[in-house]
């Protein structure tokens, strides 16, 4: 049973964040101040205009690989409740144990597409945030994997996405607030890694205070990049359920410090659900959703970024999370098993598995 | 030494939202909160002193919002005398996406003062020290105390009745 003070900090905080924001300020006053005011607004449409043109969504490369398929599906990671590591084979869904993790969770997967080189997130202890990135290079034949320590965090590194060309990872660091409750990790700050040069560059955080001066606590979920590497989308969990937004970044065009001033792609209000995890498809963003309209079911959704429409594709017996795209095809975890999902949204459950990353 | 002056303006996009949440946890009604949120920088901007320095202006409003959820309740619980009625209930949109445990806890809550209201929100939500909330409420870290330690009890009894 949890204690009255998390019980209350949790209910605080889950009822704040469905609060709307308050419409802009009215001051009366004299004319010549009305007009300033009105010069600021102007001011900041223009720049509101600048920033959301220089991060419209972009449409997949014409020249990708992504969307050709592959002769072979390269074979994915998946890991155990254990923190044990096997090689899948999404054809079959056949698993062979390359590793064991003494126990020490993983948190999530990424892998760079070729079968061989992984990256995951592992759990340092039962308890707390402190987390592990390692490398992990499988070899099928032998059977085995080597994991190499990355990134030694007292944060827990809960999100991977690796860009189309392997050259940059991005991850998610979720700390405790400095006066939060002990052990919930949920403040999440988004980190860029340069792989070649080992340059480390924190790209998004929230800026957002509650008033007392305590960060907010806001929570990164699914990442995805799009299929040129030019865009990456993620899920922001304002607290506990709530509510949340699928926003974007563009790494290499935009220097993004704050949440807030990430462009919405689509919200909680908007999409009638509780966005749980999205992939970027090249015609449409694959969302899985909790929570949807007055029978709270869950959804598997098509949102049409020009239409701005959400199609339904399947109702979900229970949420989906980290979902993993590749040459047309989604692994996503459902319960405690993978299931693959094809271009029209039909799911199939091909293993079991923890959490999976391709 | 204090930073360069800020506007109310800017003042208004970083931090209403946030104490906008601190009213609706106090007054569990969108409407006043946000009537109590804009009379708190209405009475900043007739302050311009109070804007030389960035933390006192935001302690200045945050203050003037407590002062005015707690002036609303009051008027709320005269009017009660004459319609029979309790504070405002939660709105039905926010009321379906919470947890059952989530209600529960947040129900009892508004069945207490306003003052260890809003100690417990200011200290649980907002997460301020008790010499911040004492500063907020113009009141003693004594009676910080003492109000927290109260609210926790009824709290408490409150939740354990309805098991």
């Amino acid at each position: 049973m949890m204690d009255l003070e998390t019980r209350l900090a949790n209910a605080l905080a889950a009822r704040a964040a469905v609060v709307p924001a308050p419409p802009a300020l009215r001051i009366p006053p004299p004319a010549h101040r009305s007009r300033s005011l009105l010069m600021v607004a102007a001011a900041a449409g223009v720049v509101a205009i600048a920033l959301g043109a220089s991060l419209l969504p972009g449409r997949a490369h014409p020249n990708s690989s992504v969307g050709k398929a592959p002769a072979k599906l390269p074979s994915a990671l998946v890991a155990t409740v254990d923190g044990d590591l096997a090689l899948l084979d999404p054809a079959d869904g056949e698993q062979r144990v390359v590793s064991h993790g003494a126990g020490r969770r993983v948190l999530t997967i990424a892998g760079t597409g070729d079968g061989k080189t992984f990256y995951l997130g592992r759990a340092v202890a039962d308890k707390g945030c402190a987390s592990t990135m390692t490398r992990v290079e499988v070899d099928a034949v032998a059977g085995t994997a080597r994991e190499t320590e990355v990134v030694r965090s007292a944060a827990s590194v809960t999100e991977l996405a690796l860009s189309p060309d392997g050259n940059t990872l991005a991850y998610v660091l979720n700390s405790e607030r400095p006066h939060g409750p002990r052990n919930q990790c949920d403040l999440s700050e988004m980190h860029m890694r340069d792989l070649r040069s080992g340059l480390d560059t924190r790209l998004v955080a929230n800026a957002a205070r509650l008033p007392g001066g305590e960060p907010e606590p806001t929570v990164v979920g699914s990442m995805s990049w799009n299929a040129d590497g030019s865009r990456l989308v993620f899920i922001v969990e304002e607290c506990c359920d709530a509510s949340a937004s699928i926003r974007a970044v563009e790494p290499g065009r935009t220097l993004v410090v704050d949440y807030l001033h990430t462009p919405v792609l689509v919200d909680t209000e908007q999409l009638g659900c509780l966005p749980q995890s999205v992939v970027q498809r090249e015609d449409d963003l694959l969302i899985s959703a909790a929570a949807c309209g007055a029978g709270s079911q869950d959804f598997l959704l098509s949102w049409d970024e020009q239409q701005r429409r959400a199609t339904r594709l399947a109702v979900l017996q229970s949420r989906l999370s980290s979902m993993t795209y590749r040459s047309r095809l989604v692994l996503a975890m459902q319960l405690e098993a993978v299931v693959k999902i094809d271009g029209g949204g039909r799911l199939r459950r091909i293993s079991g598995g923890y959490t999976p990353g391709w | 030494m204090v930073g360069p002056q800020v506007s109310v303006e800017q003042l208004y996009l970083e931090h209403a939202h946030g104490l906008c949440r601190l009213a609706v946890l106090l007054l569990e009604d969108q409407g006043a909160a946000e009537d109590v949120v804009q009379e708190a920088f209405l009475g900043l901007h007739a302050r311009p002193t109070a804007l030389r320095d960035p933390d006192a202006a935001l302690a200045y409003v945050r203050s003037a919002v407590l002062n005015g959820a707690r002036s609303r309740l009051r008027r709320i619980r005269v009017a009660r005398r004459h319609l029979q009625q309790l504070v405002p209930a939660p709105s039905a949109e926010s009321a379906a996406v919470l947890a059952e445990d989530h209600r529960e806890v947040l129900h009892a809550l508004r069945g207490l003062p306003a003052r260890q209201r809003e100690a417990l929100v200011l200290r649980y939500w907002a997460g301020m020290s008790e010499a911040q909330i004492a500063a907020a409420m113009g009141v003693s870290t004594g009676s910080v105390k003492t109000h927290t330690s109260r609210a926790m009890v009824a709290l408490t009894r409150d939740l354990r009745s309805r098991q």
